[in-house]
């Protein structure tokens, strides 16, 4: 037997054995994950000219929206209900009536439901609500995974997007797709979005079929309706990458900081937080959600706790931490990076 | 590893580490859990004693939900995992050579644990170079190159120890 077909048959034996966990690691493991603590999120920057995994991981983002049947446990005050509200499931506590699109539409194919709840269109980003059901019972770690494409007045977005889902009842997932990026298209006025989901994904188990969904939204009044401040503050990386913040903006889905980056590189890569405290004491952290060549976008996470709403100055610092040149594991811990500045929230106009 | 499985597998993978590493602790349970037999049997290849391998298992779950959201590319998790599980092995090692056993070892399980136990207590019986090594080439997948990165070791040295870990296996398994 040679090599390769030797190799072969020591794979398949080793396929053959059953090994299980023992039981005092087993209960060592459970104990263990019951004592987690609650990790605050930080972003790996995801580059739209960088490394193929990071284009492959980012795609699979740009696919899917995807699902947690936990995502509920981060997130405060949920009231789950069959039709969806994208504020209470996403914790904002904000009522975005005025802003949102209510669909409401039902498609099924090959026995299987998506119902398209709502929309919000904030900017470029587009914000979606849907269901997905069958009349197959899930299971407690089971949730529908949809896979999608939208176009834009009638052009494909290539845009990357996150999400979260959870099952509100024994056969019906809910999910929503937050920060679809539609790109730099003119979102101004009425615009028509077609919604095309391909194909359902339970386990491992894909679903084909079409559920499309048509309809017009509109940002005009979530774009009146979003304060903003002008900044000028500088940063430089060890790699020599200068971020310039170029305003922080306030709206009903939560804030951002804006920034554009110059003399990009990819020979080094690093994830960029700016962390600090509001005038009232809390923590604040805008993570990095999205960094191109030359722009990166920064946001409060409501997963972390939503701004104070009486918050009237922060004070921030930006920090950063270096990725492995080779492997996938961070060694680099966050190291300041840049002068701390403020932001007077009472001049957002 | 991931690279070899179904395309839904890994996209469910990729899915829960992205959820993971927004510090959903569900996720990231159930990620850990789908590769604790390959992490048990890479730490079992190292360590001896029960109680350390659940050590190293513990400190293992607790950096990776730290360091997490760190993970370079998500393709590489179950990598990843192996490669903090080891290093944190190679830490308990050298920390039990520093120390003066006042009490009797707790040997690792006995192989009751497993079933059709041929392959496995041959490689056990490797010496340690080889077993981490064949462990991670036959068990879990693992191309050469990634072996040697998480071992960090040159991939020669990696396809030599393959080599005669090859040798003793012949010798040792049932060929049928």
């Amino acid at each position: 037997m040679d090599d390769k077909s030797f190799d072969e048959f020591v794979k398949g034996k080793a396929l053959e054995e059953k090994t299980l966990i023992p039981s005092g690691l087993n209960h060592k493991m459970t104990t263990t994950f019951k004592e987690l603590p609650k990790r605050k999120k930080y972003h790996t920057r995801l580059l739209r000219l960088g490394s193929v995994a990071a284009i492959l991981a980012f795609s699979v983002l740009t696919s899917i929206g995807f699902a947690s049947p936990s995502f509920a446990s981060n997130v405060r005050n949920i009231s789950y209900t069959i039709s969806s509200n994208i504020s209470n499931f996403l914790g904002l506590q904000k009522n975005l009536d005025e802003y949102k699109t209510v669909i409401n539409k039902e498609v099924t194919d090959n026995s299987i439901t998506v119902k398209l709840n709502e929309v919000i269109l904030d900017g470029n980003e587009l914000t979606v609500s849907y269901n997905v059901s069958s009349n197959k019972k899930l299971e407690k770690s089971q949730t529908w995974i949809g896979s999608n494409t939208i176009y834009v007045n009638g052009k494909k977005v290539k845009g990357g997007s996150t999400g979260s889902a959870t099952n509100v009842n024994d056969y019906t997932t809910q999910a929503v797709i937050t920060n679809y990026d539609l790109g730099r298209l003119d979102l101004s006025g009425d615009i028509d979005i077609k919604m095309l989901f391909d194909s359902m994904l339970l386990n491992d188990k894909i679903t084909n079929g079409s559920w499309k969904f048509e309809f017009k939204t509109n940002g005009n009044q979530l774009k009146i309706d979003t304060k903003e401040i002008l900044l000028n503050h500088k940063f430089t990386l060890e790699n020599g990458e200068e971020y310039t913040l170029k305003k922080y903006t306030d709206n009903a889905l939560g804030q951002k900081i804006y920034a554009s980056i110059s003399n990009f590189t990819t020979k080094s890569m690093y994830v960029v937080t700016l962390k600090g405290i509001d005038n009232l004491g809390n923590k604040v952290e805008l993570s990095l959600r999205e960094g191109g060549k030359d722009e990166a976008l920064f946001t409060i996470e409501n997963i972390d706790g939503n701004l104070n709403e009486k918050a009237k100055v922060l004070t921030l610092t930006p920090y950063a931490a270096k990725y492995p040149d080779k492997s996938g594991e961070m060694n680099g811990e966050y190291k300041k990076v840049g002068a701390e500045f403020t932001i007077d929230l009472s001049l957002l106009k | 590893m991931d690279a070899v499985l179904g395309v839904s597998s890994v996209g469910a993978d990729l899915n829960d580490v992205v959820l993971a590493k927004k510090g959903d602790k569900v996720a990231f349970e159930r990620l850990f859990r789908k590769h604790s037999v390959s992490l048990y049997r890479v730490a079992r290849g190292i360590l001896k004693c029960e109680s350390d391998i659940e050590d190293a298992t513990q400190e293992t779950i607790i950096k990776a939900y730290q360091k997490l959201a760190s993970l370079k590319s998500n393709l590489y998790f179950k990598t990843w995992l192996i490669k903090i599980l080891i290093n944190e092995c190679n830490r308990i090692l050298r920390a039990n050579k520093k120390t003066v056993n006042l009490v009797e070892i707790e040997p690792a399980s006995p192989d009751s644990q497993y079933e059709n136990l041929e392959l496995f207590s041959v490689v056990q019986s490797l010496d340690t170079d080889l077993r981490i090594v064949t462990l991670l080439y036959y068990y879990e997948g693992l191309p050469q190159k990634d072996i040697a990165e998480v071992l960090e070791l040159p991939v020669g040295t990696v396809s030599s120890r393959l080599s005669r870990s090859r040798e003793k296996l012949r010798a040792n398994l049932n060929e049928k």
